[in-house]
């Protein structure tokens, strides 16, 4: 599950030099494989696209776009349609029962997608029941709301990769367990 | 290459920082638990005043658990007294609206104004990118190749204090040069007075009501619609003049459709009729006016049967009007009006109204006029700025000699009409032109450029060749994506802004505070303004650290404190709205060079213009087409609350309205979808037919501030017709500057598809709002 929280992290937070290091160093590319090898599937390709490119990306599918906004990186949203309803306020709650709380120099939601991910690395090791609920519970029907959105709108296909494979890990865990 | 997960965290983009453990985990709550009501806990209430229209209402936000759960009225709030209407209530939605600007975006290199490429930007790159343009704009071109258009409480901060401070004359509002500019250049001429935001009308005091084309009922600004309601219980007589069957003309005992464009007519005929049956105040016209004499030789040509010809209102119905509003004066009024931009000869039309008003011996009166006074408040003691706020306001000045600071260039649009105040719309055309002088920059604070300036191609061609547009605002609406720069600002309840003023019966003062804390990177406009200002170099005019320690020193000059206001929300002031009250203090209530009400205009005459209202024929509809008319819904406001889901299914879209004869003529059914098409070509729509007797057969009419073509706002996008788009013709008022727009001529185009769009009552269902 950490490797899962991590690269949701990683991903949905706006793109700036963290990423584009991470890019570079492949170290993001030596995550999804691993991960994918873990759940027995393909290693993607992370296609290769300048910090401008993924930063211009990012905006149009997440953050602001004119034709509208594609895929809002609201895990709570995508699981009732509302800004701050219930699923937010239920999310809010798991945070606080599990000893976590949005830091106060965070200026976004806390069901923002790199929040959530950083909430199942976090949670990972010391309660993974805990980390597994929540990739479950929010990060997957976020991804199958909206992996085939991304795979259309995502012009670096940079997060069409990432999501593809995120939503196939969840669905190889699912299986396992049953 | 095999990864340690601890090193990957800390070093990688995964470190996002938004969570931590407290270390305090909080137990579970039991799974049976029944969930708690959010009123069942602890509420806190927050006294504000609303922002979904521009009556400024009093209000009380409920706030549990961090999150605005109701909006109700203050009760002690004379702009609202307890009661909100469905815009104020709404305003939960606009607060969690998803398709709000979440933070500072700035274009992408290489894409063109109109693309919408954009990257996320941190407010520091943003306002840096913005102020060293800005200054290169100034070192090129002079301050005033900036120009600034706000629109809204908070546009305080951009097109009067800002622009001042920087030196730019060219601010500018719709609010003044689209709406009201014509009502108050005369106003100003007339009695020496504004009309102000808040219509100075004594509705229940009156006995007789005489509305010309005014939206009561149909913009629903709240306690003028409760003092209307209390009129009509308490027995006033109404009066509705409109070539539509209004909400208000429902209500009246008299409906006249006038042929559009001719009001003037009316109203000339009716202050023949008062002259000439001896039916006028002839004690208060003594007392309180000058130009009788002149007016009264002017008014000989205009008999109700000349009137008649060309209004189409019976002459003896003209006579009867005018006879039963002289036997109920002076509790007998005209009112105002708003939006008063119609046909070109505004400012005129509007003197015409008040003069009739002031026959009838109401100004200062019970019944009439009550002349409202502004509160007594201080400015916060900043030096001078370099020039003197021109864009005006609702009750803004509106005429004279300006004086220009040495080394200022005038406004660019002055010369064109009297008025002193600046036309938005006029602003437009230095852009494409480069004259009198280049305008080059445009910061642009919550208006809809694209939803309320005619010939919005002319708009678009302008934006396009300007060096830096920056937009500020909550919404990506079609414009603010054109931006160079968009600045998020967040939403009324999440902010402060400058104290509100309102001249009353009763003055008082407002408080704007924040119930919630801003949702993700979006800011108050009075910290963008002051950010900015800083890296402008104008620190002498932004020596207060904060907004708290601003408004703090300006109430206690006055002897309150930010304190008392945070818990009353309204501080109310004695006013003085009677002629009487201001005789037994000595005092002249009017600012005319006369100091009397001015029935004849010497300025007027000495500027080569017409000292008392002449009629003037307004452009003729064109054979085959319809003269397009507009207003207003109750539970919309302008373009702005179209992607609110809440107002959205109470009113999801608009129709054109078209006479059922005519309809049937030119074969629409009711329902079916068509396009609107003006006579340069626009197409709006599709829009739906409404056929009804409750128009005239020469006009149609549209509800202004649909047809969103952003689907950014995915509520508001593609539903119904834009009467802004058709608007590509504006007549000039020479006196005020506003445009008026009742000069766009439109036909009815069969066979537009019926949009697919989904339902806003099953949207909300599927939302489970």
């Amino acid at each position: 599950m950490e490797w899962i929280g991590l690269i949701t992290a990683a991903t949905f937070r706006s793109p700036g030099k963290a990423l584009e290091r991470d890019l570079q160093s492949g170290s993001l590319q030596s995550a999804l494989e691993q991960l994918a090898k873990q759940h027995e599937l393909t290693p993607p390709r992370l296609p290769r696209a300048p910090l401008s490119e993924l930063q211009a990306a990012y905006t149009r599918l997440f953050a602001a776009n004119p034709a509208g906004l594609p895929a809002p990186p609201y895990a709570a949203y995508a699981l009732d349609d509302q800004l701050m309803g219930k699923a937010q306020e239920a999310l809010e709650a798991f945070y606080s029962e599990h000893g976590l709380a949005p830091r106060d120099g965070w200026r976004d939601l806390p069901d923002h997608l790199s929040a959530l991910g950083e909430a199942i690395a976090l949670l990972a090791n010391p309660n993974p029941e805990a980390a597994r609920a929540l990739a479950f519970g929010y990060l997957k029907p976020w991804l199958e709301r909206y992996v085939d959105v991304i795979a259309k709108e995502d012009t670096t296909g940079f997060y069409a990769t990432v999501c593809t494979l995120l939503k196939n890990v969840l669905e190889a865990e699912d299986e396992a367990q049953s | 290459m095999k990864l340690n997960r601890r090193r990957f965290l800390t070093l990688s983009a995964a470190s996002v920082g938004a969570l931590a453990f407290t270390g305090e985990a909080r137990a579970f709550r039991a799974p049976w638990a029944a969930p708690q009501k959010w009123y069942e806990g602890e509420v806190k209430t927050v006294f504000s005043y609303c922002e979904n229209c521009f009556w400024k209402c009093g209000i009380a936000v409920k706030v549990a658990g961090g999150r605005v759960r109701k909006i109700d009225g203050q009760p002690a709030n004379p702009k609202s007294r307890g009661r909100l209407c469905p815009r104020g209530q709404a305003g939960v939605a606009q607060l969690y609206d998803p398709d709000r600007l979440k933070r500072p975006l700035i274009r992408i290199d290489g894409s063109s104004r109109g693309d919408g490429k954009y990257r996320e930007a941190s407010w520091e790159e943003a306002l840096d990118y913005i102020a060293e343009r800005m200054l290169g704009i100034k070192e090129k071109y002079g301050p005033e190749a900036i120009a600034w258009f706000g629109h809204g409480s908070g546009d305080k901060w951009f097109v009067e204090y800002l622009p001042a401070a920087w030196g730019s004359p060219n601010a500018a509002k719709p609010a003044v040069s689209i709406c009201t500019a014509p009502r108050e250049t005369a106003s100003q001429w007339t009695f020496g007075r504004p009309i102000g935001g808040h219509e100075p009308v004594d509705w229940t005091e009156t006995r007789y009501i005489v509305l010309i084309g005014h939206h009561i009922g149909e913009d629903t600004h709240n306690t003028q619609l409760q003092d209307f309601s209390e009129a009509l219980r308490l027995g006033a007589k109404l009066v509705v003049v409109d070539p539509r069957f209004s909400t208000a003309a429902s209500k009246a005992n008299r409906w006249l459709p006038i042929k559009p464009g001719t009001d003037l007519a009316l109203l000339l005929s009716w202050i023949h009729v008062l002259i000439k049956e001896n039916l006028f105040d002839r004690e208060y016209i003594k007392k309180y006016t000058v130009g009788f004499e002149e007016l009264a030789v002017h008014s000989n040509k205009h008999t109700p049967e000349w009137a008649e010809k060309i209004t189409e209102i019976p002459a003896e119905t003209i006579r009867a009007v005018a006879r039963e509003m002289a036997a109920a004066r002076p509790r007998a009024v005209i009112p105002p009006g708003r939006h008063t931009v119609w046909y070109g000869d505004d400012t005129q039309r509007m003197r015409a109204v008040y003069i009739l008003n002031t026959l009838l011996g109401n100004y200062g009166v019970p019944g009439g006029f009550y002349l409202a006074k502004p509160p007594y408040l201080e400015k916060y003691p900043h030096p001078p700025f370099p020039l003197e706020p021109a864009a005006g306001g609702c009750s803004g000045s509106s005429g004279g000699e300006e004086e220009l600071p040495e080394g200022f260039k005038p406004r660019a649009d002055k010369d064109k009409f009297f008025a002193k105040t600046t036309a938005i719309q006029e602003l437009i055309e230095p852009m494409l032109t480069g004259e009198p002088y280049p305008i080059r920059g445009l910061v642009a604070y919550g208006v809809n450029l694209f939803h309320s300036i005619p010939n919005v191609p002319r708009t678009k061609k302008a934006l396009k060749g300007l060096d830096l547009y920056v937009a500020i605002d909550v919404l990506p609406q079609e414009h603010v994506m054109w931006a160079d720069v968009v600045l998020p600002e967040c939403t009324y309840l999440e902010r402060y802004d400058d104290l509100v003023g309102i001249a009353h019966k009763t003055p008082f003062i407002e408080l704007r505070q924040p119930a919630v804390e801003p949702l993700w990177d979006s800011k108050p406009g009075w910290w963008i303004a002051r950010e900015l200002g800083l890296r402008l170099g104008l620190e002498e005019f932004f020596q207060w650290k904060d907004i708290e320690e601003y408004l703090n020193t300006r109430l206690e000059l006055i002897g309150s404190s930010l304190a008392e206001m945070k818990e009353k929300g309204t501080l109310i002031q004695r006013g003085r709205p009677y002629l009487k009250d201001w005789e037994r203090r000595r005092r002249n209530p009017f600012r005319t060079p006369s100091r009397k009400i001015e029935l004849y205009s010497k300025t007027f005459a000495d500027h080569g213009l017409d000292p008392l209202p002449e009629f003037t024929p307004p452009m003729p509809v064109p054979a085959g087409f319809y003269r397009l008319l507009y207003g207003r819904s109750p539970v919309h406001s302008f373009a702005k609350t179209q992607n609110n889901w809440i107002l959205m299914e109470l009113n999801p879209e608009n129709e054109v309205w078209i006479n059922r004869h005519e309809g049937e003529a030119i074969g629409v059914q009711h329902g079916e979808y068509v396009w609107i098409e003006n006579d340069t070509g626009v197409r709006e729509g599709p829009v739906r037919v409404r056929l009804t007797e409750r128009i005239r057969n020469d006009c149609v009419y549209l509800v202004h501030g649909f047809g969103h073509k952003s689907r950014g706002e995915r509520l508001a996008s593609g539903r119904g017709a834009s009467d802004n788009a058709l608007q590509t013709r504006y007549v000039l008022d020479p006196i005020s500057g506003g445009a008026a727009l009742r000069n766009n001529f439109v036909k009815i185009i069969k066979g537009a598809p019926r949009p697919k769009h989904k339902h806003i009552g099953q949207l909300a269902r599927e939302r489970r709002l």
